[in-house]
């Protein structure tokens, strides 16, 4: 470990802060008016609340402490998203430490049948995993860590990814380096092949979409927006032109074969969301929405057709003793403004839908912790129904703070880990992965794609041998949904 | 900006607000792990500087240092309810970064004062040593025994 890796680390995390637009001086002055009062008042809040904490030790309330599914500390660092890659504050620009979000897009050959899924008279088939994991013939890229994946629906597109992991606090001699070539996999046939290498610009710090024939690829790194294209059956890539002030953000998947390239948090008034439409080619804006300046954790999901944000408030709207819960808001495109729906109960934004209904599989909670407890335990994840605008949090249970795997539709899925378990959006069972056979957890830094429902991994290293080798190995956990 | 808060507020002064306001924040809320509350400090450093304007030969190097006073300020006044209100992580972090914020937070203010300078202001060791009002000498001191302490308990969950 040395120290320009650990400042190069200080200096990224400085990047998480997200200062506003300085307020007018005028502002200030009437500001610095009001200020000793309402220092006064902050302060005195303060005394009651650790006044009425202290009391409610006193009286034997015990309060059980469930961490927060949220702390990123409980996260895997290579977790896998599929459809909402831009759900957090900006993450740190720095190309050592970029986060590796893989997208998954639904399989067509596995077309969602609708009419079967909505005939009341049919049971829904629960999603099941084979008993083990499949190791896949030997891959043509060399061992990597943090590759970025995309299903294609008939192929898992592999490429890019570093020669080490992506750690700013180990002790290397020398820095990861990119990796540009990248390769197909075909689980019907066990084949890989070589595809084009993408450009160097893509080579880190971005995530993929699949829509039609081709791979948009987008990320986070750079002073302005980068959009690639990646032509599978030309196998060919191109770069997109894109507007002067789109924000830098990964790429989300919206209805209409559309992409939404969001601020994550809203820093002015101004500041604008863009939308680019793969089938013309055409950049577009979104309206502005409900969520004024600082609201934060802003994330785009499609849901049957609509485009919903989430987003939460802005830390000076919440009271220290109440949870900052998801609010939601729902786009009319055809008058160009957007509708606020119910706030939710629940801590975290869904990110994968299923029909109507919106979901964070997370389980767990948090209860605001010994100093600002919230008198009660708010739900991490939970379910949102955009056809009657009802949200339905999960239950809490003490066996809910692991980190969770994911989540399956019916046709398409988003796995993000390959410990804790999956949940069954069709018929809320939640399923267990059996281990990898290298032992990789979810620090691994491996690529995770659902192929369809299957799960697909390859690379990261090896948390348990000195040197924290890296490799390509590749294994794929079946998956179907079977009466 | 109205005329009236051009009188008020002199064009140099305004364009140092602007133009330093973001990094300056980032400086504060990098020893506090609050965006909001580095947002107060720093207006509050501006009016201060606003005060003193025509009588301060290097205005920047005078904004910064009051930033940093005014965050350990707030360091010390700062409530167990008020420590709840620090931001949270990017949900994407990668835990080992999250780990560091949390160790850098727990660093006793003078050591955090002088790794954030270092890291996040770029600042050598002479100018921190102004800044906070040690000898070159204390700072490298500083510095060092907080980078020995992050090492410490990283070493103890990252290999």
């Amino acid at each position: 470990m040395n120290d320009e890796n650990l400042g190069r680390s200080i200096e990224a995390i400085a990047q998480w802060y997200v200062p506003g637009e300085p307020p007018d001086p005028a502002e200030l002055d009437r500001r610095q008016d009001g200020a000793g009062e309402h220092r006064d008042q902050s302060r005195l809040r303060s005394v009651m609340l650790v006044a009425a904490t202290i009391a409610a030790v006193v009286g034997g309330l015990v309060m059980v402490r469930v961490l927060r599914t949220e702390d990123s500390s409980l996260r895997p660092t290579t977790s896998a998203t599929s459809d909402v890659p831009n759900d957090s504050l900006p993450v740190s620009s720095d190309p050592a430490v970029p986060p590796v979000t893989t997208i998954a897009a639904a399989d067509p050959s596995t077309t969602t049948d609708s009419a079967a899924q909505d005939d009341p008279a049919r049971e829904p088939l629960p999603v099941t995993f084979a008993e083990a994991w499949r190791p896949l013939a030997s891959s043509p890229l060399s061992p990597r860590n943090a590759a970025i994946g995309a299903w294609t629906g008939r192929e898992v597109l592999i490429f890019g990814g570093t020669t080490l992991p992506l750690c700013p606090v180990c002790d290397y001699a020398a820095a990861p380096e990119p990796l540009l070539d990248g390769s197909a996999y075909d689980p019907a046939a066990d084949t890989w092949r070589t595809i084009a290498p993408p450009p160097a610009e893509v080579a880190l710090t971005a995530s993929a979409v699949v829509i039609g024939d081709a791979a948009f690829v987008a990320g986070l790194g750079g002073e302005e927006l980068e959009l690639w294209s990646y032509s599978i059956p030309a196998d060919d890539w191109s770069r997109i032109d894109v507007p002067a002030d789109a924000p830098v953000a990964f790429p989300t998947l919206a209805p209409g074969d559309r992409l939404v390239f969001a601020h994550s948090e809203t820093a002015d008034p101004g500041q604008l969301d863009y939308l680019y439409d793969t089938a013309t080619g055409s950049w577009s804006t979104l309206p502005n929405s409900p969520f004024g300046v600082g609201w934060f954790d802003r994330t785009y999901l499609g849901v049957d057709g609509q485009l919903v944000l989430f987003a939460k408030r802005p830390f000076s709207d919440v009271e220290p003793d109440e949870p900052n819960v998801v609010a939601a808001a729902v786009l009319d495109e055809t008058a160009g403004v957007w509708r606020r729906l119910p706030d939710s109960q629940q801590l975290d934004a869904p990110y994968f839908a299923e029909g109507s209904t919106a979901v964070n599989p997370d389980r767990g909670g948090a209860d605001g912790g010994s100093v600002n407890g919230w008198g009660r335990v708010v739900p991490n994840g939970g379910e949102f129904r955009l056809d009657d605008e009802t949200w339905h949090p999960f239950a809490i249970d003490e066996a809910g703070v692991a980190w969770q795997g994911g989540v399956a539709g019916t046709a398409s899925a988003v796995y993000r880990g390959v410990q804790g378990d999956v949940y069954d959006a069709v018929t809320g069972a939640r399923l267990a992965m059996p281990t990898l056979p290298n032992g990789f957890g979810n620090d691994s830094q491996m690529t995770i794609v659902a192929a369809g429902l299957d799960v697909f991994v390859f690379g990261g290293f090896d948390g348990q041998v000195d040197g924290l080798p890296v490799s390509n190995d590749a294994y794929l956990l079946d998956a179907d949904r079977i009466g | 900006m109205s005329e009236v808060e051009s009188a008020q507020w002199p064009d140099e002064l305004v364009a140092l607000y602007r133009g330093e306001y973001r990094s300056m924040v980032r400086l504060s809320a990098s020893m506090l792990g609050s965006t909001a509350e580095a947002e107060e400090v720093v207006q509050d450093a501006v009016v201060g500087l606003r005060r003193r304007w025509g009588q301060i030969d290097a205005p920047k190097a005078y904004l910064r240092r009051s930033v940093v006073n005014g965050s350990v300020g707030v360091l010390r006044r700062r409530s167990t309810a008020d420590q709840a209100r620090m931001d949270p992580a990017p949900a994407q972090a990668p835990h080992e970064l999250v780990e560091l914020r949390d160790l850098l937070l727990r660093l006793p203010e003078r050591q955090r004062a002088a790794v954030v300078l270092r890291f996040v202001a770029g600042l050598d060791d002479e100018q921190i040593g102004e800044d906070l009002g040690v000898r070159r000498s204390t700072v490298r001191s500083l510095v060092a025994r907080a980078l020995t302490t992050l090492r410490r308990e990283l070493d103890g969950g990252v290999r």
